[in-house]
Order: structure tokens, then C-alpha cells, then sequence
């Protein structure tokens, strides 16, 4: 069986017990574009999410024999970029460098310019929730996560996922007024779950 | 019309409409670009191949805290337990004036006599850790303070000299009587802000049930971490966090 048709969790165990490198780099070549996404949402700024996304790859390629297995390995692996992120963001607020408004997302101009201007109105208002509200609004309402993914991601409770979205979504309502808080123009294309991606207690 | 993503509910009245917007905003976002691609598959191929994990150091066993602070200075314990204690002091310098165990039943006024014990019932405590308490053989100092935390200032009272409370709130009695619901507990706060746990707090956190959760990384740094009950199930469940020790 190739490394393609394997499972993430031999994936990982080939790696933790063998140290199978070329199997740690299938697995997480196989979710980095997921993770990614993540990273870059949450931080908004595309060189701190590669530093993140590098820092959580080296972290979960060090831990990964203590990968218990009562999650999915997906759910490890977000929960490695989540910690990345979070500490990324404890280090900008320790070390204030270059105003997030001077750093944009890549591709954030298109053919239309209202489309820039509601991308940046959001990531400026994401910036302004905790790091916690923002994670949880990125992965329900940007990357349509379920709650209980996300909870399992977050280590917290179903019902503490809604509150925070919820409280989340009040926040970014008050912030995003100005703007009449409607959708921008152009099609919307959302992220659906990772193809990989197994419920949890799932055999991956 | 906005695409709702698959199996998510749709939240009615104005979440509906900041949902809509981020999920708009989110098809801007760049995917995975070349350079960063690759940048991951070369720091990959740096990485030195994985070493099975070492054999963990044996953990000294959980001592009464009046023991624990003797046995400290006296530098007999291990070297993770002699590292707990040199940060908790460095962390903690109102430690050393704190009341003693003799002025502890005289100095807190009202709250004194409900939540410490008195000069006299400090020579007990030793029987009621054994009996109302789980032994604990982690690494970390574990304290009953019942010290009411808040949010504006966070900070570590180590009420360890003030006394250990004896009516925990029946929330935290779970995680007081099993060791293995507080490490859960534990760590969860310590995955969560990275670091090694040192110090491990009973009280509560603005009149809520609270386990405080001191945790230090590999630069020094501590974050403290005021933990609901619900953390002996789910890991990571904190009504707030802070840095600790600027």
C-alpha cells in the first residue's frame, strides 16, 4: 500500500515507532493546505502563519508519540496550529512590530475593490475579538467546521463553542456597522470540511 | 444568496448576516502558497529523525506543603520538584512575607476563620490531606488556598503559609480526591499555553469554583491559568488567563 492509500493514524504510528519521516510528510502534506487556512485567518498575517504552520509542523513531528489516539489525528494536528497561533499572538503582543493594517492577505484585491475593502474591514475586526472568540468564528463561519469538530479541536465544551461564537458574532456585528454589515460583492465560495477529515472515533 | 457550508446551522437573525460576511470574506484568503510549500518540505527534511521518547525521571511523591517547603530547602528532592520550588520562589517573592503559620489565623480578618484553618488545626493537616484529599505524585505543587482570584490583577497568591481551606467548594472535590481528574485538569491548561506546570491552586476564581494552574516555559516565562471544574473532562476550559511574573 502506498503512503497516499494509507491511514493518518498508521500514517503517524509509522512515523512515532518507525521514524518514517517520508510517512510524517505524507500526512501532513496531506492537511498543511487545511491547516493553513487556519493559520492564516487566525493571524491574518501570511508570514506569521508560515512561522506558525512551521512551528506547529515541528511540534507534532516531535510529539507524535504522544499522540494518545482518542481524538482523530486531523484534530491533533489543528490543535497543534491552534496552540502555534495562540502563542504567535502572545509574542506579537509582547513585541508590537508592524501594524496589522499595513499587512494585507494575499490575493485580498480582486476585480472588485468593495471585495478588498469588506475582506480588510473583517480581518480588522477579527483582530479585535480574543484569540479564543476568533478561533472559534473562523473555523465554524469561515472554514464551516461543526461545533463538535471544534470543540474537539479547542478542548472545550460544545456548548462553550456557541457561546463564544455567539458572543463573537455580536462582537464583529458591532464593529462591522459601519460597513451596514452586509456580504461583499462576487460569489462566495466556502471551504468545506478536509476530504481526510474522520469524524471523531473514526478509523483514520 | 450565500452557500451555507454542509452540516452547519444556519444562526438565526443578525449572526446570520455576520456569518454570511465572514464566510464571504474567507474565499479572499490566499491558498498554501509555493514558497511557504516548500519552505515546510526542506525544514522537514532538516529535522533529525525521531528518537523514541526518554524514560521519564522518577517523580518524587507529594509531601504535605509545610513538609514540602522544608524538604525544599533542604534541596533533598529531585530535580524536578528543587526546579518547581526555585520558580515558585523566584515567582512568588511576597511569599516570604507572608504570614506565618502562626500569625495565619489572626491575619484575614472575617475570611480568616471561615476558609483557613486556625494555628491549631495546621498540625492536622497532614491527616486531612490523606483523608479528604487523592495523593498526587505529580511533579507540581498542589495548594487547597480557597484564595478568591480575579481577573484584573491574576495573580498567584500561593496561599500555601495562609493555610488550606477545608470545605472545598463541591465542584473542585473531584479533581481534590482523584489525581488523575487533575491532571487532566493540568494539563490541559499546560497544552494549551505550553510549558511545564509548577504550582496547582484550589480556590476560587471571582466567587466561582477554580483550580489555578501555574505554568512556566523553557524561557521562563509563566502563565497562570484559572481553570473551571469542567476541565476534569475536557482539558481546557478557563474562565481567564494571564501572564504572570512581569
Amino acid at each position: 500500500m502506498s503512503l497516499s492509500e494509507t491511514a493518518d493514524k498508521d500514517l503517524l504510528r509509522r512515523h512515532a515507532t518507525g521514524g518514517d519521516k517520508e510517512a510524517f510528510g505524507e500526512l501532513f502534506r496531506r492537511h498543511r493546505e487545511r491547516l493553513w487556512a487556519v493559520a492564516l485567518r487566525t493571524l491574518s498575517d501570511p508570514e506569521e502563519a508560515a512561522d506558525a504552520l512551521q512551528d506547529a509542523m515541528i511540534n507534532a513531528y516531535r510529539s507524535a508519540a504522544r499522540f494518545r489516539g482518542d481524538s482523530a489525528v486531523t484534530t491533533w494536528l489543528h490543535r497543534i496550529v491552534v496552540n502555534a497561533c495562540l502563542d504567535r499572538v502572545r509574542r506579537r503582543q509582547a513585541r508590537p512590530a508592524v501594524p496589522m493594517s499595513d499587512r494585507l492577505p494575499e490575493e485580498a484585491t480582486r476585480d472588485h475593490p468593495g471585495a478588498h475593502a469588506a475582506v480588510l474591514a473583517v480581518r480588522e475586526a477579527l483582530a479585535q475579538l480574543s484569540f479564543e472568540h476568533r478561533a472559534v468564528v473562523v473555523y465554524i463561519d469561515m472554514l464551516g467546521y461543526p461545533v463538535a469538530d471544534v470543540a474537539a479541536i479547542l478542548e472545550v465544551p460544545p456548548g462553550t463553542v456557541k457561546s463564544r461564537a455567539s458572543r463573537a458574532r455580536s462582537q464583529l456585528a458591532t464593529l462591522l456597522a459601519d460597513d451596514g454589515n452586509r456580504p461583499g460583492p462576487g460569489d462566495v465560495r466556502s471551504i468545506g470540511p478536509d476530504t481526510h477529515h474522520t469524524p471523531k472515533g473514526g478509523t483514520s | 444568496m450565500t452557500a451555507v457550508p454542509p452540516n452547519r446551522a444556519v444562526p438565526p437573525g443578525e449572526d446570520s448576516t455576520v456569518s454570511a460576511r465572514l464566510t464571504q470574506a474567507s474565499s479572499q484568503y490566499a491558498t498554501l502558497p509555493v514558497d511557504v510549500a516548500t519552505r515546510l518540505d526542506r525544514v522537514l527534511d532538516e529535522l533529525p529523525d525521531l528518537e523514541p521518547p526518554p524514560t521519564p525521571a522518577p517523580i518524587p511523591s507529594r509531601q504535605p506543603w509545610w513538609r514540602r517547603g522544608w524538604i525544599l530547602a533542604a534541596a533533598t528532592t529531585g530535580v524536578a520538584a528543587v526546579f518547581a520550588g526555585v520558580v515558585f520562589f523566584a515567582m512568588s517573592p511576597t511569599m516570604l512575607d507572608a504570614p506565618t503559620t502562626a500569625d495565619a489565623g489572626a491575619s484575614d480578618g472575617d475570611q480568616g476563620q471561615s476558609e483557613f484553618g486556625s494555628t491549631e488545626d495546621k498540625m492536622e493537616t497532614e491527616d486531612l490531606d490523606g483523608n479528604d484529599f487523592g495523593t498526587n505524585d505529580a511533579s507540581y505543587r498542589v495548594t487547597y488556598s480557597g484564595h478568591d482570584y480575579v481577573a484584573d490583577g491574576l495573580d498567584y497568591a500561593l496561599a500555601a503559609d495562609a493555610g488550606t481551606v477545608t470545605n472545598l467548594h463541591p465542584a473542585l472535590v473531584p479533581m481534590a480526591s482523584d489525581p488523575a481528574k487533575l491532571d487532566v485538569c493540568v494539563a490541559g491548561a499546560a497544552g494549551r499555553v505550553g510549558g511545564t506546570v509548577t504550582s496547582v491552586d484550589f480556590g476560587t476564581f471571582e466567587g466561582d469554583p477554580t483550580v489555578v494552574v501555574v505554568v512556566v516555559d523553557e524561557d521562563g516565562n509563566g502563565t497562570i491559568v484559572a481553570q473551571r471544574p469542567a476541565c476534569a473532562d475536557v482539558g481546557y476550559d478557563a474562565y481567564h488567563a494571564a501572564p504572570y511574573g512581569d
